[in-house]
C-alpha cells in the first residue's frame, strides 16, 4: 500500500514504448534494465526518489499483455459506471485472474493501492485504436492521470496522438527521456503537481530540492576537475639509478610510465564524475593526450635521496639542533653559540662534502647517485588542455539522461570561448592560477575559477 | 595508481621520531643531573608538566584558530620533502585534512617526546641513582606544596606519588650549603614525576588525539572523492543475456491463407504482394478452422511489439508470422530492432516460423 502523502506514479502502457526509460531518466538510475526487447519488466518496480525536501516515487510496470481480455472481464463484472473502480479491485485481487493476465495485475495493483497514472506511448508511431482499451481500463480505475508522449524515432505522429490522448487524458505532455534534462524534468514534476492536488506542496519542493542538487553537483565537478589539476600538474615519476649513462637509459620507460598515470589519472576523473551524476554503467574511452616530449631531467642525489639542497638544508637543521641541546644541557652558558655553530657547522660540510658523500659506500652500496626524472609538464598550456577535455565530458555529463545508455568518447575541445566569456579579471584569476600549478605553488583560487567557467 | 598518494605514514614516521628524539636528548640532558647525579625538580617540572601543558594549548589553538602553529606543520614547511612525500600532503590538501592531519601527526610526535622521556627516567633510575632536589631563592617548602598538590590531584589515588611537606623540605637544596641529605628522600620524587609525566605528557595528550584521529576519519570518509569511489566499487555492470533468435524464411509456402492481426486497412493489405497470392484473406476475430492443409500466415504490424493475446492465439496453431511496416502507405524494410524483436518472439513459440521479405540476408541462414 503507498502512503497517501508520498507522491506515487505508475508508468504503465504498452510493452517498448520507453516506460523503463523514463522511469530511469526521472529516478537519475542507469541500472533500471532498458531493451529494445519486450517484456524486459515482468513485475512492478519501484522506484525511491529521495531528496533534502522529501521523496517520490515510480513504478515501473509491465506493459500491457492482454488488454482486450481484460476489459471483457471487468466489463463482465461491472454493473455500473459507479462500481469500475472495484470492480478493477476485484480484479488484481481474484486469483484466477492473478494467474491468466499477470501483467495486467502487476500494472493495476499500485495504481488501486493509490498511485497516480503515467501513461506512455511512442509517438514515432501511428496511432491505433487498439490502444483504446488501454486507456478505457485505466479510465476505470478513476485514478488521476496524465499521457507521456515519447517521440522514440521522431515527432511524425504527436499530434495525431496528442488528438486521440486528449480524449482520455486531461494532460498530455511530450517527454523524450532521452533528451529531458533537469529543466525539463523538474517541468514535468510541476505537471505532477497538478494531477493531485494533495501533492503538490510536495512536488514543487522535490523540484526545488533538485535544482539544488543539480548546483552541488556542478560544484563538485569542479572539485574533481581542481583535485585532477593538481594531481596532474604536479606529478612526476623518479628513477635513483648509479650513473649518468643509467639514467639516461630510463627515458623511454619513465616516459611511458608518466604518460600512462596521466591517462589512468585522467580516466578516474571521468568515472568519478560519471558516479556524480549516477552513470555508473556509461562506458567511456579517452582520445590520446598531447605530452610536451622535454619532460625528461637527470639531477643528482645524496645520502638518503636528498637533493644538493635538501642535504643542505637537513645538515643545517641537524646541526643546530644538536648545538641547541649543547646550549639546553649548558643551562644556556653559551648563549646560543651552540645552535648558531652547529647549523654553520651543518651547512658548511653539507656543501663542501656532498660530493664525498656521494662517492662514499657503505657496506658496497653508495651514498649518492642520478635520478632518472620524468615531469611534471611545465608547459603552461597543458591545464588549458586537461581543462578543455574536462569540461567537453562535463557538458557531455551534466545533459546525459539515465535513458540514454550511449558509449562516450572524451576529445580534445577547444574552450577558448569559455574563457573568452569571462570578465578580464576572472581571466586572469584562471591564468595565474594555472601558473601556481605549473610553477608547483598550491593554487587556493583555483576552485573559484574554475566554476565560472561552468556559467 | 593512487598508492603513492593514499599512503601518509612517509611523512609521519619522520614527525613522530623527530619528537622522539627531542624527548631522548631533552630528558637525557636534565636526567643525567651533575656530578652528584642531583636533578633540580624544578627544571622536570618545567620540561613533563609545563612544556607539554603550553604545547597542548597551543595545539588547541592551532584546531581552532586553523593557524598552523605546531611542530609537523613548521616541519613540512622545510625544503626537505621529496616531491611524492610533498604530494602526499597535497592529498591530504585536497581531502581538507591536511592542518588537521599535521596537528594530529603533531600530537603523535608529542606522545613520543613523553615515551622517550619516561625510557629514559626508568633506565637512569635503574642504572644510576638520581637525586631530585629543588632549589628556589623566593619559594619555600609550604608554598610549593599546594602547587605540587594541585599537579599531583589527577593520580590522587596513588599516595607514594603524592608531594608531602617532609619529602619538599628534606629535598630541597642550596649551591652553597653543603647539607647531608637523605638519600632514600630524594630518590623517593620518582613516582611524582613519572606520574607527572605519564598523565600531563601521555594521557592529556591521548584525550586531544583521539578526537583528532576520529574528525580525520569523518572527515575523509564524508570526502567527494571518496564516496564516489565507493560508489564505482559497489557497482557491478550488468551483462547482456544470450538471445535465442528465430531464422527468417526468404519464400512463403504455398498455398496459404493470410490471416489480418492488427486490422491493417485492406488499402495496406492490398499493397502486400503475399496478399495477392493468398488462398484466402481472414480478419481478426474471424474463426481459424478447416484451413488445413492450407499454411497460415499471420500479418502483424512490426513496429508493435508482440503482446500475450497474440501468443494464446498462436499456441494451439501452426504457421508463419509476418510482420510488416510502412512509410507513405507503402511497404517499407523493417527497423532491424523490430525484426530482432520478433525474430526472439518466434524462437519460443513451437510451430511457427518468421517470414519476411525486406530482411538482409545477414542473420537468416540459422537460429542464433
Amino acid at each position: 500500500m503507498n502512503n497517501p502523502a508520498t507522491p506515487t506514479f505508475a508508468v504503465v502502457g504498452h510493452p517498448n514504448k520507453g516506460k523503463s526509460s523514463i522511469v530511469a531518466t526521472l529516478a537519475h538510475n542507469d541500472s533500471i534494465q532498458i531493451s529494445p526487447r519486450s517484456r524486459t519488466t515482468l513485475t512492478a518496480e519501484r522506484y525511491e526518489i529521495k531528496t533534502a525536501n522529501g521523496q517520490f516515487h515510480l513504478i515501473d510496470t509491465p506493459g500491457f499483455q492482454r488488454p482486450s481480455k481484460v476489459l471483457q472481464w471487468l466489463t463482465e463484472h461491472s454493473q455500473s459506471a459507479s462500481d469500475r473502480a472495484q470492480t478493477i479491485k476485484a480484479f488484481v485481487l481474484d486469483a484466477d485472474c492473478r494467474r491468466d493476465f499477470p501483467d495486467e495485475v502487476e500494472l493495476l495493483l499500485p495504481i488501486v493501492n493509490g498511485a497516480a497514472i503515467l501513461y506512455v506511448v511512442d509517438g514515432s508511431r501511428p496511432y491505433s485504436s487498439q490502444y483504446e482499451t488501454e486507456m478505457e481500463i485505466l479510465r476505470w480505475t478513476g485514478e488521476p492521470s496524465m499521457a507521456l508522449i515519447n517521440p522514440i524515432k521522431n515527432t511524425e505522429y504527436v499530434t495525431e496522438w496528442e488528438q486521440a490522448l486528449h480524449q482520455y487524458f486531461k494532460s498530455v505532455t511530450v517527454f523524450n527521456p532521452m533528451l529531458a534534462d533537469y529543466q525539463k524534468q523538474t517541468e514535468l514534476l510541476s505537471v505532477f503537481a497538478h494531477l493531485k492536488l494533495a501533492w503538490k506542496d510536495a512536488l514543487l519542493a522535490i523540484s526545488s530540492a533538485l535544482m539544488a542538487t543539480e548546483q552541488q553537483r556542478r560544484y563538485d565537478s569542479i572539485t574533481i576537475l581542481t583535485r585532477l589539476l593538481e594531481d596532474v600538474c604536479s606529478y612526476r615519476v623518479e628513477q635513483k639509478v648509479l650513473t649518468e649513462s643509467q639514467a639516461q637509459y630510463l627515458e623511454p620507460t619513465l616516459q611511458q610510465k608518466f604518460y600512462q598515470w596521466i591517462l589512468q589519472r585522467e580516466a578516474r576523473a571521468y568515472q568519478e564524475l560519471l558516479a556524480l551524476y549516477t552513470h555508473l554503467n556509461t562506458e567511456f574511452s579517452i582520445a590520446d593526450l598531447d605530452l610536451p616530449s622535454d619532460l625528461f631531467d637527470c639531477d643528482q642525489w645524496f645520502a638518503w635521496g636528498l637533493s644538493k639542497k635538501q642535504l643542505l638544508v637537513a645538515a643545517t637543521v641537524a646541526g643546530a639542533v644538536g648545538g641547541a641541546a649543547l646550549d639546553f644541557a649548558v643551562a644556556g652558558h653559551s648563549f646560543m653559540l651552540g645552535a648558531l655553530g652547529g647549523g654553520i657547522i651543518g651547512a658548511s660540510s653539507a656543501y663542501f662534502g656532498s660530493e664525498k658523500i656521494a662517492s662514499t659506500r657503505v657496506k658496497g652500496l653508495p651514498l649518492g647517485g642520478f635520478s632518472a626524472i620524468y615531469g611534471p609538464v611545465s608547459n603552461k598550456n597543458f591545464p588549458y588542455v586537461i581543462i578543455g577535455r574536462f569540461l567537453y565530458c562535463f557538458r557531455y555529463i551534466s545533459r546525459l539522461t539515465h535513458a540514454d545508455r550511449r558509449a562516450l568518447t572524451i576529445a580534445a575541445t577547444d574552450f577558448q570561448q569559455a574563457v573568452e566569456q569571462l570578465e578580464k579579471s576572472q581571466q586572469k584569476e584562471l591564468h595565474i592560477a594555472c601558473a601556481q600549478l605549473i610553477k608547483q605553488k598550491p593554487a587556493p583560487n583555483l576552485h573559484d575559477a574554475l566554476i565560472r567557467l561552468l556559467d | 595508481m593512487q598508492s603513492d598518494v593514499k599512503q601518509p605514514s612517509a611523512i609521519a614516521w619522520p614527525i613522530t621520531l623527530s619528537g622522539f628524539i627531542i624527548g631522548l636528548f631533552l630528558s637525557f640532558s636534565l636526567l643525567s643531573g651533575d656530578e652528584q647525579g642531583r636533578v633540580n625538580l624544578m627544571f622536570l617540572l618545567l620540561v613533563f608538566v609545563l612544556i607539554p601543558l603550553l604545547s597542548l594549548l597551543l595545539s588547541l589553538f592551532s584546531l581552532i584558530m586553523h593557524a598552523p602553529t605546531n611542530l609537523a606543520a613548521i616541519l613540512s614547511r622545510l625544503p626537505l620533502m621529496s616531491n611524492q612525500r610533498q604530494r602526499h600532503l597535497m592529498h591530504l590538501r585536497q581531502l581538507g585534512v591536511d592542518q588537521t592531519w599535521l596537528l594530529l601527526q603533531s600530537q603523535y610526535a608529542a606522545m613520543a617526546y613523553a615515551l622517550a622521556s619516561l625510557t629514559v627516567l626508568f633506565l637512569l633510575l635503574l642504572i644510576s641513582d638520581v637525586n631530585f632536589v629543588w632549589r628556589s631563592t623566593l619559594l619555600k617548602p609550604q608554598q610549593m606544596q599546594p602547587l605540587l598538590e594541585l599537579i599531583a590531584l589527577p593520580w590522587w589515588f596513588w599516595d607514594s606519588a603524592q608531594p608531602s611537606l617532609s619529602l619538599l623540605i628534606d629535598s630541597q637544596d642550596s649551591r652553597l650549603d653543603n647539607q647531608a641529605f637523605a638519600q632514600q628522600a630524594l630518590g623517593n620524587w620518582w613516582p611524582f614525576i613519572s606520574a607527572s609525566l605519564v598523565f600531563y605528557a601521555l594521557v592529556c595528550r591521548l584525550l586531544f588525539l583521539l578526537p583528532l584521529r576520529l574528525m580525520i576519519s569523518k572527515r575523509m570518509a564524508s570526502d567527494l572523492e571518496s564516496q564516489l569511489t565507493q560508489k564505482i566499487q559497489e557497482h557491478h555492470k550488468s551483462h547482456a543475456q544470450h538471445e535465442v533468435r528465430a531464422r527468417i524464411l526468404e519464400s512463403l509456402p504455398e498455398p496459404y491463407v493470410i490471416y489480418n492481426w492488427d486490422a491493417l486497412s485492406d488499402a495496406l493489405m492490398q499493397t502486400l504482394p503475399e496478399v495477392q497470392d493468398a488462398q484466402a484473406l481472414y480478419q481478426r476475430g474471424d474463426p481459424l478452422t478447416d484451413v488445413s492443409p492450407l499454411h497460415v500466415v499471420i500479418v502483424v504490424k512490426a513496429w508493435e511489439p508482440p503482446l500475450g493475446e497474440l501468443e494464446d492465439t498462436l499456441e494451439h496453431l501452426q504457421g508463419i508470422i509476418y510482420p510488416v511496416d510502412f512509410d507513405a502507405q507503402q511497404p517499407q524494410t523493417l527497423d532491424p530492432t523490430d525484426l530482432d524483436e520478433w525474430r526472439r518472439f518466434t524462437a519460443k513459440l513451437s510451430g511457427w516460423q518468421l517470414y519476411s521479405r525486406s530482411a538482409t540476408s545477414e542473420g537468416t541462414t540459422a537460429n542464433e
